[in-house]
């Protein structure tokens, strides 16, 4: 499965960057390629372009706010989560985001 | 751009053996050290927005760490505080384990040096790295902890 993600936290120096560092270590560990952009203090990092968007399975929003250049996830299945949650449980972060395209 | 590690982060900023048996201590005594460094505009306010930010949900990220931060223009330069506690607190972490590690972050809100902002953002990635927590905790001189921040500030 081919993942795009996005995460973002109130502060953007800690959550978001954990955040992105679960997603790439369980998504690997579970077999699927994965692209995280960050939206933090520093502006957007790793940004996704619409190709990429375009030809991943699925979007993980790991956002705790509004994050910039949402129109673009408009087209693809998604789940919007925290960053808490990843944290707590990433690997059920991803295998939500498994059902959603199986469905 | 050249600068150095110092700016973030000196032995005046590390204590291996914090002996605080609330997270309140813990907060106050983060407060403490980067205010005696000269590193706040104002005490109160960062102290605040540090309460604040643990309102809103815990900052025990898990693996007994914690991880208070603020941006907030009470702070002059962004800072990297490191305490090991003597003995386990609870922080109501996500995996409720008790925290013995806490990395308190500060930062201004108009940070307009992204080297910094980098260095930190770095750091949090790597407290997901079992091997780095690990070295953390066990590190057996504040120049032992320094060499760990070292490495993140000159690797990629």
């Amino acid at each position: 499965m081919k993942i795009v993600a996005v995460t973002a936290c109130p502060s953007g120096v800690a959550h978001t960057f954990m955040a992105k560092k679960a997603l790439e270590d369980s998504a690997k560990e579970l077999g699927h390629s994965i692209k995280v952009e960050t939206q933090g203090a520093m502006g957007i990092e790793n940004e996704l372009t619409i190709k990429e968007i375009n030809e991943a399975d699925v979007a993980i929003l790991a956002i705790d706010a509004h994050i910039a250049k949402m129109n673009r996830f408009y087209n693809i299945p998604k789940i919007e989560v925290s960053t808490k949650k990843v944290l707590k449980n990433c690997k059920k972060v991803i295998e939500k985001a498994e059902s959603k395209v199986k469905k | 751009m050249e600068l150095s590690l110092t700016e973030l982060i000196n032995n005046k900023l590390i204590n291996r053996n914090f002996d605080g048996t609330t997270k309140k201590e813990v907060l106050e005594e983060i407060v403490r050290m980067v205010n005696k460094d000269k590193r706040l505009d104002s005490k109160d306010l960062y102290y605040k927005k540090i309460l604040e930010r643990e309102e809103e949900f815990t900052t025990g990220v898990g693996y007994g760490i914690a991880i208070p931060h603020a941006k907030t223009r009470a702070v002059i330069k962004p800072t990297i505080v490191i305490l090991k506690l003597s003995d386990p607190i609870d922080w109501e972490a996500l995996d409720d384990k008790p925290v013995d590690l806490v990395i308190g972050l500060a930062v201004p809100e108009k940070e307009s040096n992204n080297t910094h902002l980098k260095i930190i953002s770095k750091l949090s990635m790597k407290l997901m790295e079992e091997d780095f927590r690990q070295s953390l905790k066990n590190a057996q001189s504040d120049n032992e902890v320094l060499d760990l921040m070292e490495d993140i500030f000159y690797k990629n």
